[in-house]
């Protein structure tokens, strides 16, 4: 990875075209499912200064094939020439381009062999620098399976405001893997870019929010040979705050921020107030490369033991699988436990639970319970329950449950 | 046809590799939620000896959702009507995802041998088993022995 230091160059292009070469030398051996690398471009390429021939070819949206991906790397740019294969350089009018945001989202395979093949544009602020290169054992675990670095997005609500509206868009966690090298455009979700990606798996997508404070490209993340995740705004009209500092000025471009595990970023700003979900801005909690991900530990794995005791204690009959999916329940999994002991995965019973809240009909028993009822103690309620809540005592407890006898089970006292 | 959930797949498996005696259920090629059932008399009742053809489908929303099982043998029974369906609770309101086609199945069987006439569906049947129980069973018999298939010895 080089770090380019000339800040007049247009970022957009430095960065997709280098890495574009890298990918295409490996990525016909390389044999994923998924045929990477991937390039969407989210804005009408309206710059009549950026006219150049070979852009036209590659204006278009959807998946480029390798190929294509080449001759991308062809494209001018000024700082791709430091790379060591020979990029066919064009002087390009780079002031002009600036004003416009011809930026791509690109996702390239993972594990290039020639490391020196891609630059990653990465302007990084004043007196920053990027961590020191890491182990391959390290790396290793930042990568997924497929080779690829990963982000978490998570909507990230405070919940120490009281007021609805200032709880910021609320979405679905967001994945994304991508190959070191790789562009994830952050933008707004529009009908072109649902056309663009409709064809694209899920993880490669775009970051994309329905929302109309953020801007159609708002800002993009960047990974590098590192697994490290950098944040940039690119012109946004309503700003991207890392830890509640803004990056850049409105529509200037920003440098690229290292991101930490556990980062927020807020993009946009609330209008009128944030009343109506569409002028909300979106508040995430960042997590990087799998950290999400909890590795089975001593403790996981001891308490859905004592789980299992205890279904074993109270039904007598040893139960295995989760009896709604039918497969095993494994630490680290969120379970639900009813009052009878019978467990399910949560997201197995969740509209059950549901369904008749808080009246909760067991499955396998049948016995009835009031998932409200106040207990003298933790109450258990209705949510995932922890598993270190079955701490032995809690079984005694009266929870004022009927026992239906059709399917003959009772509980022991 | 969208994929078919792991949960069905591993029903079906199951009921491949360890069959519930007296009960075959087979998928239909071109749709893995169809399935062609047989369920064997029970002895002692008057449809022993008697091989009964069912269909048995999964909507969409199994396991939350009970699956439609429909007698295609013609049956005389108190809680089947003419046209097949069978008055159960576990195929009604007392569903639950816990319960499985194998379970769904016993059942059945269980309700060839303890028909219930006070909760009948089809009531010209029920009214004949209330008053006239073994002329009724003997009913039951002759017709097992023109629609239902012998039962291989």
């Amino acid at each position: 990875m080089s770090i380019n230091t000339a800040p007049s160059s247009p970022p957009d292009q430095t960065s997709s075209s280098a890495p574009a070469d890298a990918a295409s030398h490996d990525h016909a051996k390389f044999n994923n499912p998924i045929r990477l690398p991937i390039s969407i471009s989210l804005t009408i390429n309206d710059a009549p200064n950026n006219s150049s021939t070979n852009n036209g070819g590659v204006s278009g949206l959807g998946i480029l094939p390798s190929r294509t991906a080449t001759s991308l790397a062809m494209m001018n740019n000024a700082v791709a020439a430091t790379a060591t294969t020979a990029v066919a350089v064009e002087a390009n009018a780079a002031p002009a381009v600036n004003t416009t945001k011809s930026i791509r989202h690109f996702i390239y395979p993972p594990n290039q062999v020639n490391q020196a093949d891609f630059s990653l544009d990465i302007h990084l602020p004043p007196n920053t620098s990027l961590p020191e290169r890491i182990d391959q054992f390290t790396l290793r675990r930042r990568m997924d399976k497929h080779g690829l670095f990963s982000i978490r997005l998570t909507p990230f609500i405070d919940t120490s405001s009281s007021s609805v509206a200032n709880q910021g868009l609320f979405f679905d966690p967001i994945i994304r893997t991508a190959g070191a090298g790789s562009q994830i455009i952050i933008g707004r979700y529009t009908e072109r870019v649902r056309e663009a990606i409709s064809k694209i798996p899920d993880q490669y997508h775009p970051v994309v929010f329905k929302s109309k404070v953020i801007s159609r490209t708002h800002g993009c993340f960047k990974v590098d040979d590192q697994g490290n995740w950098l944040l940039k705004d690119v012109k946004s009209s309503s700003g991207t705050f890392l830890n509640h500092q803004r990056l850049s000025s409105a529509s200037t471009i920003s440098n690229d921020h290292l991101l930490h595990d556990g980062d927020i970023i807020q993009l946009g700003m609330d209008f009128r107030g944030g009343t109506e979900e569409i002028y909300r801005c979106v508040k995430m909690k960042i997590e990087l490369n799998k950290s999400w991900k909890l590795k089975a530990n001593a403790f996981n794995k001891e308490a859905l033991n004592r789980i299992k005791n205890l279904q074993k204690l109270t039904t007598g009959l040893e139960q295995e699988d989760c009896s709604i999916c039918l497969n095993k329940i494994k630490p680290c999994q969120a379970i639900f436990i009813s009052p009878c002991a019978h467990s399910w995965h949560f997201h197995c019973v969740r509209r059950l639970v549901i369904m008749s809240y808080p009246q909760f009909m067991c499955p396998n028993c049948r016995s009835n319970c009031d998932l409200e009822t106040t207990l003298e103690s933790e109450s258990e309620s209705d949510s995932e329950s922890e598993n270190e809540n079955e701490d032995e005592p809690d079984i005694e407890m009266d929870v004022d449950m009927e026992i239906n006898n059709n399917l003959g089970v009772r509980l022991v006292d | 046809m969208a994929s078919l959930p792991k949960r069905i797949i591993k029903e079906t498996e199951k009921l491949v590799s360890d069959p519930v005696p007296g009960i075959t259920a087979e998928p239909h090629d071109d749709n893995l939620r169809y399935f062609q059932v047989t369920i064997e008399g029970p002895e002692q009742s008057p449809y022993e000896d008697g091989v009964f053809e069912l269909e048995l489908y999964l909507p969409d929303d199994y396991p939350m959702e009970a699956p439609k099982v429909r007698f295609l043998t013609r049956i005389y029974h108190p809680n089947i009507d003419r046209l097949g369906r069978i008055c159960l609770d576990v195929l009604k309101t007392n569903w639950s995802p816990a319960l499985q086609i194998r379970t769904v199945l016993l059942s059945i069987q269980a309700l060839l041998a303890s028909p219930n006439p006070n909760d009948p569906l089809a009531n010209d049947v029920a009214e004949d088993w209330i008053k006239n129980e073994e002329g009724a069973k003997a009913k039951a018999r002759e017709w097992t022995r023109s629609f239902a298939k012998k039962k291989p010895e």
